[in-house]
């Protein structure tokens, strides 16, 4: 018979061809096809030898990341090769898949004869299963170490199987544990078994403070890393074989993650956001729109493959400049010849989807972007030199050669990308013309000098340009630039040469100025592929209100006010749009005040819209970080700076450190509004033409000469003001000559800002940007936990009420609230809101309460709205309690619920006195807040507390659940006349007849000792706020040592003892027990709990069955007062079909507890129960049902 | 309370050259409140008496110092006037550290602008120096003053409400907190001045002298004296504390 059961999850691998006779397996038992096989680790076996268990596993672990102890294989002809198809670590589970392949594998297996036929047919049903199951985890990832890792990995440490693992190294712990290191996408996990010590460490990435490379073996070798965690413990990781690899990837992944942190870590909801809720969440971001769901593809690669790409790609948008839309698609070394020097350089091309670039490599610096809309022809010559040569021309004309040597495959390959990504860019080749209108430089190259309309520059040409035109000689460097670009092209075709910085350091002339800044920055490409897109805005959120422009409105007036054109509406209204615009397109960084300094500055060169696009690259690329909601990185920038002057000016450093003088009391400002309100004007701009064209290592440069330059005065002061003030003195003096008495009149005519720009790039020379990249890492973590730690404190300290918790309950509250955030934003990265949802509830509770945990797999793989219709989840009961807390917690019914929400919610719980208690649960039933609770209430009621009480050791809880059940059906019959006065009225949808109020709840409760308890003690001690102390070794030295001693004798009988083991395991596996009563129930599901009860343990368990096909109703109450005595009442209208072990027993009622219900009572409450609900299909049955436990080795007697 | 307009000008400035005897105690005060409530102002009124209708938003903080002559003793103040925006609360803590004196700022016109200088409070209290002087401020009271002063400059903000919060309300949580209470203008200069003859007065400033503090050596010019309003400081108009 064909089994409709649904497969169990998590189990099941693709196909992977393995050793079937290694000898560390031993063979349970084999499917009657005999193609199937269950084997199981001989580390794992039963008995009890913990030398040979702890030899095997040592061996295992050192050898084979593996540590699953249970598998499946399939051998398609007896004795031949094997595919392993399932693992597991839990006997329940592979008996599940067991069973399945049975059922469904393995009689269709008997029916085929060819080897072929019988291969395809497992192997096609089993992948399908697993890419059906495990879309989008590592079960289905091209690399089989991966898989296999990853699935040690999640089962060692418990994880759900949506955790994807990145890559795994041996190394050695704390110098001495050889184990392996596993790097997921969230977690660090260190696992290691030798000789029965079982090494576990498990780490939050997000958790990471400080990542240290070090030297191990007395600081010989470069192999270790050091980690420091938030809590201050440290880790010391040594013997990695690939350490910088390693390291590499741990701050990649540990930088991910600290993004997540901030925007976690906010005081505010997201300031842009608009403040009508109707329109929320539509149109909030244009720029991107929503991303299909990607076709199911069977195979997914590794993720490390991915974040190596990542971190490729971005590397090469830096270089260049390029949106983030663009990937390294194809690379080759080459020849560049320049077009009219002809000139050589030797470089690199690269090709990505619109973009072709080239650097030199040789001494010669030279580097060219070049827009693949911007190409007109491409042409292939074959020269006598080169394998190949590309013959490129743009729009005006200017043909650039490429001569490359490659194999003709490769070129062959290079010139397909080419061409493809060309036909793509056609479509954006129309704009062209219109976009070049809005480029000075063409103005500037076309013969015929046309006027340009106004609103498309800069404010400067009506309102003026800060500084002395004639001073600045903007009339000859305008020459020399139409000069340099009549060779060497214009805006988006420009090819950078040695002469090209040298022209941008001069300065720029004013109306070139704003298109360079524009070139340098790379947002001349944002703004031309994003055409209209600033305009779109404007039309989409005309008249929509947000914090952030409420904030825009208070600065308008006060930015720039010097400057003529801000004082008028003219310039003002140029500053909102702009502003404005930005707001809407970030709304989670809103508007941040210096933003309006730098806009306000900016208009004065160019467009809105040109503005609107540098303003988007200083935010995203330039400036990561300076005005988000946090600032973070600005503070991070300032910790460099200080890093830079301790390194650089050591004396003026603990000078500083001695006066208690903070650099960043004045250093601050510089930064975050690019020194547009420290310098004179024409002088900020000055430094913002080297620091578009060079990037943020300008400012630091900047900062130190100006320092350096003062250092004299610097190491006088003794107080913050004085410090400033000698700033602000050299600030107002920049202008005057900075060697005034010298002799030499060309000295003499030096400027101080001549002098700083000359102490910048020569003193500060070493300060690059690959080394502020390096120290971004380096310090990103620390300031990220310090503004965490800064947030956690300014809300808890915010917090209206914290009822009678102490600061360090809360604490703990703010900690787990803000861990459930922090993986619950990733999975939705839904906008960000400081509430939780549902499904972020669930894994928050679950950290605070061990019944509340429900089981990852099915929390993740069903989002939240289909977890209540979903028949497959197990834990639906659980839901639904958890649902019911939910919104009792949420006061507002906001369908989030706060810090406060939850601090409320607990503190109810846990300083309430009993009757609270028992209302709050009486509350949480009356679903139809009604004040009374239905027969389904009732029954849900008991499911409830039963999911509750599923891990207890105790027997009683079944008991008192089944005690109050029937009590509370008894004396809900007795409220039935006063009910029937209210069921008159036709409209009673809900057709119980039988309620019951809170007072007759509180005593059928009140009645029960076990359910007193819970409700006076027990339920709040649920909610553990005491993290448990970790268990991080297991099995020690010692009792290896003990087991030696007392197994030694045994050692020598071992093997005959195991053959003998299998045997009687075989057994069990076979044998069913005799059926108990049973009675006929008819639900359309079922809920079951098992009491097993072996000598060690008795655990209790339960689950619903989902499918209503196979048993259309079980109603079971089970209980086990001894070993060997249990009762069990199994119903359904097929009991062949469910029934699968159930033993003789005696009921309890008749055998030692009289004041307990009787079976039979149970039987006609039951009975009465569902005759009147048969129609409804009720969800709510109890089942529960003895079971031997499989792993007692022992059968019953 | 007297017309601070009148003895703002007419008290005589406190300089430093004038009674060598006398050196200036340096008190650390920092302003804070919620953005726009006008704490620049406030400030501006004190260093300078004078109001700008276009001040530029503070970026991290301002610093600014103004002498105030208390009895027999000067003190100088040395203002840190800090950015109001939130997202610049995280810097904060950097200029209260080591502050005596604290000027928390809100809007009479806005209700919640006093929730956030409450949660300024609150903080203060718990990570500032233990022995801080803290001052509430309700600023604009010019906004809600009777009709003919506010119709004479219509509130560009709108906000047509009035005031917000009543004086009762907001001198009650002063009391209950501890804090030194006002209701002040920075536009016409109300209450302004009281608010640090009050504090100076508060202040243990015995504590403060004891404490060893670096004198300046360097350019005798500037004499410790700092921020934009330097050169006017030492300017005739520079208006002192007549206190």
């Amino acid at each position: 018979m064909s089994s409709h059961i649904d497969p169990p999850r998590g189990v099941f691998t693709l196909p992977t061809p393995c050793e079937s006779s290694n000898p560390f397996w031993e063979v349970i038992k084999l499917s009657t096809s005999k193609h199937f096989i269950l084997q199981r680790t001989i580390a794992s076996s039963s008995n009890n030898n913990t030398i040979l268990r702890g030899v095997f596993s040592t061996i295992h672990n050192v050898l084979d990341t593996n540590a699953s102890p249970f598998r499946i294989l399939f051998q398609p002809e007896i004795n031949g090769h094997s595919m392993q198809v399932a693992v597991s670590k839990s006997q329940k589970v592979i008996e599940d898949a067991w069973k399945w392949i049975e059922d469904n594998l393995d009689k269709g297996l008997l029916k085929l004869d060819n080897v072929a036929e019988k291969v395809e047919f497992v192997v096609t049903k089993i992948n399908s299963l697993v890419t059906r199951q495990d879309r989008g985890t590592d079960e289905v990832s091209e690399d089989q170490e991966i898989r296999n890792a990853s699935r040690t990995f999640r089962q060692v440490f418990n994880l759900a199987s949506t955790e994807r693992l990145v890559s795994f190294y041996s190394c050695a712990y704390r110098g001495i544990q050889q184990g392996w290191m596993y790097i997921s996408e969230n977690y660090l996990g260190f696992h290691s078994v030798i000789l029965g010590m079982e090494t576990k460490l498990f780490i939050e990435l997000k958790d990471i403070q400080s990542l240290v490379k070090e030297k191990s073996k007395r600081g010989i070798v470069s192999d270790s890393i050091k980690i420091i965690t938030k809590d201050g413990n440290e880790h010391f990781f040594s013997n990695l074989f690939h350490r910088d690899q390693t390291y590499d990837l741990l701050v990649q992944l540990t930088n991910l993650s600290m993004e997540r942190i901030l925007k976690n870590a906010t005081l505010e909801p997201a300031p842009g956001f608009i403040y009508d809720i109707e329109n929320f969440g539509e149109s909030l971001r244009p720029n991107t729109p929503l991303t299909p769901d990607p076709p199911l593809s069977p195979m997914i690669p590794p993720l490390k493959k991915n974040l190596e790409d990542q971190k490729r790609d971005k590397e090469f948008q830096i270089l260049y400049n390029l949106p983030i839309t663009e990937h390294l698609m194809q690379e080759c070394t080459c020849e560049f010849v320049m077009p009219e020097t002809k000139e050589v350089y030797v470089g690199k091309l690269q090709l990505s989807e619109g973009y072709l670039t080239f650097e030199s490599t040789d001494k010669k610096p030279c580097s060219l972007v070049l827009p693949l809309y911007t190409v007109q022809r491409v042409e292939r010559l074959y020269s006598k030199t080169h394998a190949f040569a590309l013959s490129i021309s743009n729009w005006h004309k200017m043909k650039l050669l490429f001569q490359i040597n490659m194999p003709k495959t490769s070129i062959e390959k290079f010139c397909m990308v080419l061409r493809d990504n060309l036909k793509d860019q056609v479509r954006l080749m129309k704009s062209l013309k219109s976009f070049l209108n809005t480029c000075f430089s063409e103005t500037l190259l076309s013969d015929s000098k046309k006027e340009e309309s106004s609103s498309l520059v800069g404010l400067g040409l009506a309102f003026g340009f800060p500084g002395d035109v004639k001073k600045q000689r903007d009339r000859y460097k305008t020459k020399l630039w139409t000069e340099y670009m009549q060779s060497n092209g214009r805006n988006l075709t420009l090819i950078k040469l040695p002469d090209f910085q040298k022209l941008v350091r001069a300065g720029l002339p004013n109306r070139l100025r704003g298109e360079m800044w524009e070139l340098c920055s790379g947002a001349m490409y944002l703004r031309f592929i994003n055409e209209g897109l600033y305009d779109k805005l404007h039309q989409d959120y005309s008249g929509k209100s947000s914090i952030s422009t409420e904030e825009i409105e208070k600065d308008l007036n006060r930015s720039l006010p010097e400057y003529p054109a801000y004082q008028k509406p003219e310039g003002i209204n140029r500053l909102r749009r702009v502003l404005t615009a930005y707001s809407w397109k970030d709304p989670e960084l809103g508007y941040c005040q210096a933003m309006n300094i730098v806009v306000s500055a900016l208009l004065i060169y160019m467009s809105e819209e040109q503005a609107f696009w540098i303003l988007s690259v200083l935010c995203d690329k330039m400036l990561p970080g300076y005005y988000s909601t946090s600032m973070y990185g600005a503070i991070l920038d300032q910790k460099i700076f200080d890093h830079y002057v301790q390194m650089k000016m050591p004396s003026l450093y603990s000078h500083f450190q001695s006066v208690d003088v903070q650099l960043t009391v004045a250093c601050f400002p510089w930064f975050l509004s690019l020194y547009i309100n420290s310098m004179p004007l024409n002088y900020a701009f000055r430094v913002l033409d080297c620091f578009f064209m060079e990037g943020p290592k300008i400012l630091f440069q900047i900062g130190l000469a100006i320092l350096k330059v003062n250092k004299k005065e610097l190491l006088g002061i003794t107080d913050d003001g004085a410090f400033i003030n000698v700033l602000k003195n050299y600030f107002s003096t920049l202008d005057k000559p900075a060697h005034p008495d010298n002799k030499n009149p060309k000295i003499r005519e030096i400027t101080k800002f001549n002098e700083l720009m000359v102490v910048a790039s020569k003193e500060f020379e070493s300060i690059t940007t690959e080394s502020l990249i390096e120290l971004r890492k380096t310090y990103q973590l620390k300031v990220v936990h310090n503004i965490e730690s800064f947030t956690k404190r300014s809300i808890i300290r915010n917090l209206q009420n914290t009822l009678k918790f102490s600061k360090e309950d809360i604490s703990i509250i703010y900690d787990k609230f803000s861990t459930a955030q922090f993986y619950g934003k990733q999975k939705n990265d839904s906008r960000n809101d400081s509430r939780m949802n549902l499904s972020t509830f669930y894994s928050f509770l679950g950290s605070i309460a061990d019944w509340a945990k429900l089981d990852d797999d099915e929390l993740i793989n069903n989002n939240n709205d289909t977890v209540l219709r979903d028949n497959q989840g197990h834990r639906v009961v659980g839901y639904k309690i958890i649902n019911k807390l939910f919104e009792y917690f949420d006061k507002s019914s906001s369908g989030g619920v706060s810090l406060q929400d939850v601090v409320l919610g607990l503190g109810e719980i846990k300083f309430g006195d009993i009757l609270s208690r028992i209302e709050l649960f009486f509350n949480l039933h009356d679903t139809n807040k009604d004040g009374y609770l239905s027969k389904e209430e009732i029954l849900q009621m008991s499911e409830s507390l039963l999911f509750i009480f599923r891990f207890r050791k105790d027997d009683e809880n079944l008991g008192s659940v089944s005690n109050f059940t029937k009590s509370a059906f008894i004396k809900s019959y007795s409220e039935k006349p006063l009910n029937l006065d209210d069921s008159d009225t036709p409209s009673t949808e809900d057709d119980d007849d039988t309620v019951l109020s809170l007072p007759l709840f509180r005593e059928v409760t009140l009645s029960d000792e076990y359910l007193e308890n819970f409700f006076d003690t027990g339920f709040a001690a649920t909610f553990q706020l005491v993290e448990p102390v970790e268990e991080r070794q297991k099995g020690l030295g010692r009792e290896i040592f003990n087991s030696l001693m007392t197994d030694g004798m045994k050692f020598a009988s071992l093997f005959g003892k195991r053959t003998t083991d299998r045997r009687k395991t075989h057994n069990i596996y076979q044998s069913q027990s005799p059926m108990g009563s049973s009675l006929d129930v008819r639900s359309s599901s079922c809920l079951d709990v098992r009491t097993s009860s072996s000598r060690r343990d008795s655990d209790l368990w339960y689950r619903r069955r989902s499918n209503s096909h196979e048993s259309p109703g079980l109603l079971v109450v089970t209980r086990s007062s001894s070993p060997d005595s249990f009762i069990s009442i199994e119903s359904g209208r097929s009991t062949s079909g469910v029934r699968r072990s159930l033993s003789p027993g005696s009921f309890i009622s008749t055998e030692d507890d009289d004041d307990r219900f009787s079976i039979q009572e149970v039987e006609r409450l039951l009975d009465e129960f569902h005759d009147e609900s048969d129609a409804k299909s009720i969800n709510g049955s109890i089942m529960s049902n003895h079971e031997r436990d499989l792993t007692d080795d022992s059968t019953n007697g | 309370m007297s017309n601070p307009r009148q003895s703002a000008s007419e008290t005589a400035p406190a300089r430093n050259g004038e009674n060598p005897n006398l050196k200036p105690v340096n008190v650390k005060l920092v302003l804070l409140g919620e953005a726009a409530v006008g704490k620049s102002s406030l400030v501006l009124r004190f260093v300078n008496n004078d109001f700008q209708e276009n001040k530029e938003p503070t970026i991290g903080a301002a610093f600014l110092t103004q002498k105030c002559r208390l009895e027999d003793k000067v003190i100088k103040f040395e203002i840190w006037d800090t950015a109001g925006q939130e997202r610049f609360h995280s810097l904060a803590p950097m200029y209260y550290r080591n502050a005596q004196a604290a000027v928390v700022v809100y809007d009479v016109t806005k209700a919640a602008s006093l929730d956030k200088a409450k949660s300024w409070v609150k903080e203060l209290q718990r990570q500032a120096n233990p022995n801080i002087v803290i001052a509430l401020a309700g600023n604009k009271i010019d906004l809600v003053q009777p009709a003919e002063e506010s119709e004479e400059d219509p509130a560009e903000n709108g906000r047509e409400g009035g005031r917000q919060v009543p004086t009762e309300e907001a001198k009650a949580y002063a009391l209950e907190a501890g804090l030194l209470f006002f209701e002040t203008s920075a536009k016409n200069g109300d209450g302004v001045r009281d608010i640090f003859v009050e504090i100076a007065k508060k202040i243990p400033l015995e504590h403060i002298i004891s404490r060893p503090r670096p004198s300046n050596n360097i350019n005798p010019g500037m004499g410790g004296t700092a921020g934009v309003n330097n050169g006017q400081n030492r300017t005739n108009n520079a208006s002192g504390c007549g206190c």
